[in-house]
């Protein structure tokens, strides 16, 4: 497996270099100049260039973006463009932030995805299995921003409720702070994991028809075991693969939920890098995006072989 | 559908909206709320009271905390440049100047005691003892003359400091006579040294935070005002507390201010409504009124002007050099409808100098004819200049800037009205720069920013403009002239003769940058924060007062 994973990591390298290559040099051929709009509308024709000199804007594109790639393979991604800040330390600050948010979705979703798909399936065709297909499409159907926007502003209409505001610290440190501010709005989107739970509920049904299934009810297992221990394990393969790419859906997602829940992660820090045309961090957390969503599904492929003990790596 | 109905038609907001769909998702948020706690969670932990006479006669109380909020830029700690915390909303606790200068009378003195002019040129400042810079490295220091000097060496030399434009423009030397005594020599006499030599952005600061070399870098901001800076997360907040050495004895009486950044509108209303924040802007007038409506007596409303939008068409081409032409224009433009549909009929038309600064306006009696709207005059005086109705002009816009795109379709739609036909060009603002701000302009209509005080209003109408704007001014040379008198005449009555002769001379030569219309601004603060300035003017002076406290 050792074997397997490292050709996978060695594999990785050429779709890093494209999305790098597409990163960089898409950024730079955006209109938009970043001296003026960090100087401002009155900024002088004297103070951009020397702006521009200072941050080597004023370098061939090639150089910057080798001097980039070097930056980043050295742990070193550098320094903001608009406030000249060290990258690594703003992402130290606003990581935990984010794996807050990814780590409550990616509990709600599977939860939620998992628990209805499974009670859709042992109860096909009845009213409850149509109720949360129906539940499970509305709640998904709805944009996030507006769910999150009518969770904040009805508590606060109706009871003068709002959820705290800013980050004051991990979980661990601020327990139910955090609770307050990260669950609300994580389980609300939760709830709308509509796609995992129509695989979940194909994925059961097609093992529920099993032999092995069959055979198991004939010997008199009880039948949460049947399901605990034959059904949900044999039927996990495509769940786990469909939550692989639940979790890149939810890194893009943090940016809304961070943005509406006024929740200083990396989502804002992308999305304030782009309002401000700030490329070095623009680029350079797309750059980290894309590598942590091509991880994700590396070990999603290695839990293969511990879900299902068939599967071996070459 | 038309451009000007859309807009009024905008009247379902997303907050209206959200707020109309609610019933749909109460039980799925009650579910949901069970999740949070008590609403008094906050720091001064109160429900507001209304702000009776019998609470505002009440002695000044110490202690609580004062909640805010900020949006936009937090990159660095740096008072002097842009992209750092809004100095209004966060550093004004921390900061206070040599003085401050209201827009007219003299200057409000803060860690200056004196200020002696010699001569026309010659200034001598004494700074008040018992003045101290806060935390560490310099930790409680008494503010020095040599920290005058060494922030203005600093800003003459860091091109990228907005207040270089004055101080190596108009300044030739600043100097520290001995440790209290700061002596500044002008180039010539100077109308607007008070506001030219002290902004908002060249506070006290120690000479050892600006020997780093580059203030962007800092990791601290070191100030002599009534709070001092305490913690900051980046992207989240801010928190400042009270200064034991401040000079004003006794004060401030807020003991914590915290600014937390929070750019989503409908997340500034919930936290205001959840009492998370103390004071809030709300961005028009219908959440205003909602929320004024709502809130009843706890809460206090205050309403100001903004800054004016404007309007710019390009003399340095024909034929707008004409005065015909843009008196055509001007009768064009119906301001009233305008305002109505892009801001709720809730502002003022206002002639060249807007009411931010009133003291400087001409009589509106004397607007009348000036902002009267006329399609048949318009049309009348195009024919009469052989106007060439055939073309299509170019109408330059931001497309990165919502006021110009909620103006530039109505002001087109105007604009066609009257025979003028136009064309956008939608660029970025680096390009729109480039295109309007240099002479002669490659445009034919535009929309621009006015300035935020006299000097500068009245240099964009000069013909050499100082680098901005030089492509929207009338090319008259009478008006250059009074305008270089206004900006040397040191007496504050003459010059404000000056300033209301320059308007109406402008108005006579129906200018080509004009305000549309000036915007009202709120603020809504709950009613227990007491001795919070109502005033815009001193408002813009003392953004958290010292003198500030909680009823709580």
């Amino acid at each position: 497996m050792l074997r397997y994973a490292l050709r996978r990591l060695i594999w990785m390298l050429p779709p890093i270099f494209l999305v790098s290559v597409a990163t960089f040099f898409g950024l730079n051929a955006l209109p938009g100049d970043i001296a003026t709009l960090t100087l401002g509308e009155n900024a002088t024709p004297e103070a951009v260039a020397q702006f521009r000199e200072k941050n080597g804007l004023d370098r061939p594109i090639v150089v910057r973006y080798v001097d980039w790639v070097g930056g980043i393979a050295r742990g070193d991604p550098g320094d903001s463009l608009k406030g000249g800040r060290p990258m690594s330390a703003d992402i130290k600050v606003r990581l935990p932030v984010t794996l807050h948010i990814l780590f409550f979705s990616l509990l709600f979703h599977a939860l939620f995805g998992i628990l209805f798909g499974v009670i859709a399936a042992l109860f096909q065709d009845s009213l409850l299995d149509y109720g949360i297909r129906t539940f499970a499409v509305f709640s998904d159907s709805f944009p996030h921003f507006f769910l999150l926007t009518l969770l904040l502003l009805i508590p606060a209409i109706l009871w003068q409720y709002s959820p705290p505001i800013g980050y004051e610290g991990p979980i661990w440190e601020h327990p139910w702070r955090d609770l307050r501010q990260f669950v609300p709005p994580t389980l609300l989107l939760g709830l709308g994991s509509a796609y995992l739970t129509r695989i979940t509920r194909s994925s059961i049904l097609e093992v529920l028809r099993a032999d092995f299934v069959r055979t198991a009810r004939t010997k008199g297992l009880p039948e949460h075991l049947v399901i605990w221990r034959h059904v949900l394990r044999n039927a996990l393969l495509p769940i786990v693969t469909v939550l692989g790419g639940v979790f890149a859906n939810l890194l893009g997602g943090t940016i809304i939920l961070e943005r509406v829940m006024t929740l200083p992660g990396l989502g804002n820090y992308i999305f304030q890098a782009v309002q401000d045309r700030d490329f070095n961090i623009v680029q350079t957390m797309t750059l980290y995006s894309a590598l942590t969503v091509m991880l994700v599904n590396l070990l999603v492929d290695l839990s293969y072989a511990r879900i299902d003990p068939r599967i071996r790596y070459r | 559908m038309s451009y000007s109905s859309y807009w009024s038609s905008r009247s379902v907001s997303r907050r209206r909206f959200v707020a109309g769909s609610g019933t749909v998702a109460v039980g799925a948020v009650a579910l949901l709320a069970g999740c949070g706690g008590d609403s008094k969670s906050n720091g001064t932990g109160t429900t507001g009271a209304g702000a009776s006479p019998s609470a505002q006669a009440k002695p000044p109380r110490a202690g609580g905390a004062f909640r805010k909020s900020f949006s936009g830029g937090d990159a660095h700690l740096s008072p002097t440049h842009t992209g750092g915390f809004d100095i209004y909303t966060t550093f004004s606790t921390i900061y206070e100047y040599m003085w401050r200068k209201p827009l007219s009378g003299p200057p409000v003195l803060q860690g200056a005691e004196k200020i002696e002019q010699v001569d026309d040129i010659t200034y001598l400042i004494t700074l008040r003892e018992h003045v101290y810079q806060d935390i560490a490295p310099v930790s409680g220091r008494a503010v020095s003359a040599e920290d005058v000097k060494m922030l203005s060496d600093y800003i003459i030399a860091d091109k990228a400091v907005f207040a270089r434009a004055f101080y190596a423009g108009q300044l030739t030397s600043v100097t520290a006579t001995d440790a209290k005594t700061v002596k500044v020599i002008t180039k010539g006499p100077q109308a607007y040294f008070y506001d030219g030599a002290v902004g908002f952005d060249r506070p006290l600061i120690p000479k050892e935070l600006v020997a780093t070399g580059d203030l962007r870098k800092v990791k601290t901001q070191i100030g002599s005002g009534p709070w001092q800076f305490s913690s900051q997360t980046p992207g989240s907040f801010v928190e400042f507390v009270k200064f034991p050495k401040y000079w004003r004895t006794g004060q401030p009486y807020v003991q914590t201010v915290r600014a937390t950044k929070i750019d989503d509108e409908s997340a500034r209303e919930a936290a205001f409504r959840g009492r998370q924040l103390d004071t809030m802007v709300p961005s028009n007038s219908r959440l205003y009124s909602t929320l004024m409506s709502d809130l009843g007596k706890d809460v206090r409303g205050m309403e100001s002007f903004s800054t004016p939008y404007a309007f710019a068409m390009n003399p340095n081409r024909k034929p707008f050099d004409d005065p015909r032409v843009r008196k055509a224009i001007h009768r064009a433009l119906d301001l009233n409808a305008l305002l109505k549909i892009a801001e709720f009929g809730e502002g003022k038309l206002t002639g060249i100098v807007g009411p931010t600064l009133a003291p400087f306006q001409i009589p509106d009696s004397e607007l009348t004819d000036y902002l009267k709207f006329d399609l048949n005059e318009a049309k009348q005086l195009l024919q009469q200049t052989a106007f060439d109705t055939n073309k299509t002009w170019d109408f330059v816009t931001r497309s990165d800037s919502t006021e110009f795109q909620t103006l530039a379709p109505l002001l087109k739609e105007q604009l066609a009205a009257a025979g003028i036909k136009t064309s956008f060009s939608d660029v970025p603002q680096a390009e729109y720069q480039t295109r309007t701000f240099a002479e002669p302009g490659q445009f034919d209509f535009t929309i621009a920013a006015t300035g935020t005080d006299i000097g500068r209003t009245l240099r964009d109408q000069h013909s050499k403009s100082l680098g901005v704007r030089e492509a929207f001014a009338v090319n008259n040379a009478e008006i250059d002239g009074l305008i270089e008198k206004s900006e040397i005449t040191t007496n504050e009555e003459q010059r404000i003769a000056l300033y209301k002769d320059i308007q109406r001379k402008l108005m006579a030569v129906w200018p080509a940058y004009f305000p549309l219309y000036a915007p009202k601004v709120y603020r809504i603060n709950r009613s227990y924060i007491m001795d919070f300035d109502d005033n815009p003017e001193l408002f813009a002076l003392y953004p958290q007062q010292p003198q500030m406290w909680l009823d709580t």
